[in-house]
């Protein structure tokens, strides 16, 4: 008899190689159930990535397929089903074990990143996309004057949209991109100069 | 006697020999390079002295500081762990010049088997079975292409002096053979200094066998079986076992004693191994390393010996403890090499702090490593963190307590292999034996490992959903994800 862990393992190996594994795919959503999903970064024990969520579903995605867990809380710990497969998820004096193994798990809302660059004579903030995107909107030009928080640009990423915003009061210095335009992970979008305090 | 050791090397492999040392009585002095000095193996030496910062040509690959080192602190001998300046021919040399005992096989020796052609000159000599080849470099484009011809493709083009999975390429017809002929030959070149090459048959699919052999400076040699290595990737191990599934005992003895003959031929003295190709019950002889290897450990776990333990009494010229028949296998034995390596972004290589470290334990659990909680990870070195060894009275014991051992084992901060391990063990052709160098891709085992990630991603991101718990990163947080943690807090 092998240990009950290798059986359960091999199996889903076997299925997946024999094509079996059916999983549920983002292009079964319609539009609008897309736009119920938020998008939430992860570290699983030191690896960083993402995923998207509907709270009113209990859907995530995570590479374009659709897992959707169901959560028992046991009492001692909480057993959690996903696509067919069963965890033990135990959570005591601040620490988790998932079957039985330590990990560390967090997660946050996405929100854009905001690089802040000194050069001449003021000081700038840089506008970048957190992740590859269209441009769907672009809400302020060169010269608007632009009060911390205010919307800057749109971005469509990972279907849904994105609300840039700056974090800081400033006049807008320039918009490098356009509307429609492609934009890769970390490209800079618009450059706000940050008023004198 | 050997008084004082100098072990020149780092990591798991510094640790290993250092434990050896201590059980012998022998002082130990760990050296270090500036960037590794929170390596554990600078710490539980009796001594350690840093060999300054920069690359390793500056330190660990520093014959002259390393030497200056042992005479001011007055050691006896030198081992070289493996890797750095283990199959340096030059060390070897300056170490015995000097008047120190070097742990290893002399210069010549080292020199001899270093070269791919000569090794296999010499294994042909005494009777080791080897791929049909080119018998010296090639010299012309017609030479090439008549060898290529005799031999019969698919060939394998191979620098003399490679290693490492470095300069190989497969030929699959002529039309491909000039310009890989040209390609592997430049490589080598630059990378090993020569650019000599050779074409050897390919082999499809093989098992990668190697046999353990230790001699002593009398002319006593033994081998201690074989290891299994066919999980690889790009020509890097990463599991290995002993016994291997496809070797009979006859097969055993059979290739053991060729391997014997071939070191006793260029007077070997002290731990190497010869590796081979092996399909359908053929041997196909590929080099000898002349050095201890990583996966030492799980030869050690089958015959109960001690290999470090006896290197070191060989390089003080003991007599060998062992005669052949002594040496038996009992039971089975899996390694697995933990590397800070991300199975899921292509195996590359990861840094960073490890914050928490939980360690598997119990029968048959062996955990090789210089880890601990708060180590950073420098980005000099190769990824190896450790070795997780697991041993059982047959097969099916040794990779259940194998599974157990890696689902046990947690080092949160850094993304490691560790998945890759899960998935592989318990693969259903693992399971069975049915093992080769293609392995990995064949099996399907990364696109396996992602999706059990995402599952457990899932898994985990919907508990604490639910529970609304928000666990909060130890590690060092960027201001706008602090900022956007706060949010979280505060909507709940």
């Amino acid at each position: 008899m092998s240990h009950p862990g290798i059986k359960r393992s091999m199996k889903a190996q076997e299925e997946l190689k024999k094509g079996k594994t059916k999983q549920r795919l983002v292009k079964d959503l319609s539009p609008s159930e897309l736009e119920e999903f938020k998008a939430y970064d992860i570290d699983f024990s030191g690896r960083t990535s993402h995923l998207l969520f509907n709270e009113r579903t209990g859907e995530i995605i995570i590479d374009d397929e659709i897992y959707t867990p169901t959560v028992i809380d046991k009492g001692d710990y909480f057993e959690v089903d996903v696509s067919s497969h069963t965890y033990k998820i135990n959570i005591s004096s601040g620490q988790m074990f998932l079957d039985g193994r330590l990990v560390e798990f967090s997660y946050v809302p996405s929100v854009p990143k905001l690089k802040r660059k000194r050069s001449g004579g003021g000081n700038f903030y840089e506008i970048t996309a957190p992740l590859p995107g269209l441009i769907v909107g672009i809400h302020v030009k060169p010269g608007d004057e632009v009060n911390e928080g205010q919307k800057i640009i749109t971005l469509e990423a990972m279907k849904m949209q994105n609300e840039l915003v700056t974090e800081r009061a400033g006049i807008v210095e320039k918009i490098v991109v356009q509307l429609n335009q492609q934009a890769e992970t970390n490209q800079l979008l618009a450059v706000i100069k940050i008023e004198d305090t | 006697m050997i008084q004082k050791l100098l072990i020149a090397n780092r990591g798991e492999i510094a640790i290993r020999v250092i434990r050896a040392a201590k059980a012998l009585g022998i002082e130990t002095l760990a050296i270090f390079a500036e960037q590794d000095k929170d390596s554990r193996h600078a710490k539980v030496a009796d001594f350690s002295v840093s060999l300054g910062g920069g690359p390793a040509s500056q330190n660990y690959l520093n014959i002259s500081k390393i030497l200056e080192i042992a005479k001011k602190h007055e050691v006896d001998a030198i081992h070289p762990g493996y890797g750095f300046l283990a199959e340096s021919p030059e060390f070897a040399r300056a170490v015995t010049e000097e008047g120190l005992k070097w742990v290893g096989p002399k210069a010549e020796v080292i020199k001899a088997l270093g070269d791919k052609l000569t090794s296999r000159e010499i294994a042909e000599k005494v009777g080791v079975p080897t791929t049909t080849g080119s018998k010296d470099p090639i010299g012309s484009d017609d030479e090439a292409k008549s060898v290529a011809r005799d031999i019969g493709y698919p060939v394998i083009i191979k620098a003399s002096y490679g290693g490492g999975g470095m300069g190989i390429r497969v030929v699959h017809s002529e039309a491909e053979l000039i310009p890989a002929i040209e390609q592997t030959s430049r490589q080598a070149l630059s990378a090993f200094g020569n650019a000599e090459v050779f074409i050897e048959k390919f082999i499809e699919k093989p098992r990668h066998i190697e046999i353990q052999f230790i001699a002593d400076s009398q002319g006593n040699t033994i081998h201690l079986g074989e290891r299994e290595c066919s999980i690889q990737r790009r020509h890097q191990k990463l599991i290995e076992e002993a016994p291997s599934t496809a070797i009979t005992q006859e097969e055993r003895e059979h290739i053991g004693g060729l391997v014997v003959k071939l070191a006793k031929e260029v007077g070997y003295e002290n731990a190497g191994t010869a590796e081979f190709l092996y399909k359908d019950g053929q041997f196909y002889f590929n080099e000898v390393n002349t050095r201890i290897q990583v996966e030492h450990p799980v030869t050690e776990m089958v015959t109960g010996k001690d290999l470090v333990l006896e290197q070191l009494k060989i390089a003080d010229g003991k007599k060998l403890s062992w005669k052949q028949k002594d040496i038996e296998f009992r039971g089975h034995a899996i390694e697995m090499r933990i590397n800070a390596e991300d199975p899921l972004q292509n195996f590359a290589p990861t840094f960073g702090t490890i914050k928490q470290l939980s360690l598997p334990g119990g029968p048959g659990v062996r955990f090789d490593s210089h880890i601990y909680a708060g180590y950073s990870i420098p980005r000099d070195y190769d990824s190896l963190l450790g070795k997780l060894i697991t041993w059982g009275e047959d097969r099916k014991q040794s990779t259940a307590r194998a599974y157990i051992a890696i689902s046990e084992l947690a080092i949160i901060g850094v993304p490691t292999n560790l998945p890759f391990h899960r998935v592989a063990i318990a693969n259903k052709n693992f399971q069975q034996g049915n093992l080769h160098t293609n392995f990995i891709e064949e099996n399907k085992i990364i696109p396996y490992i992602r999706i059990a990630y995402n599952r457990r991603v899932a898994a985990l991101f919907a508990t604490q959903y639910k529970t609304r718990k928000v666990f909060l990163p130890i590690r060092e947080q960027s201001n706008w994800r602090r900022t956007a943690l706060r949010e979280v807090v505060r909507r709940l």
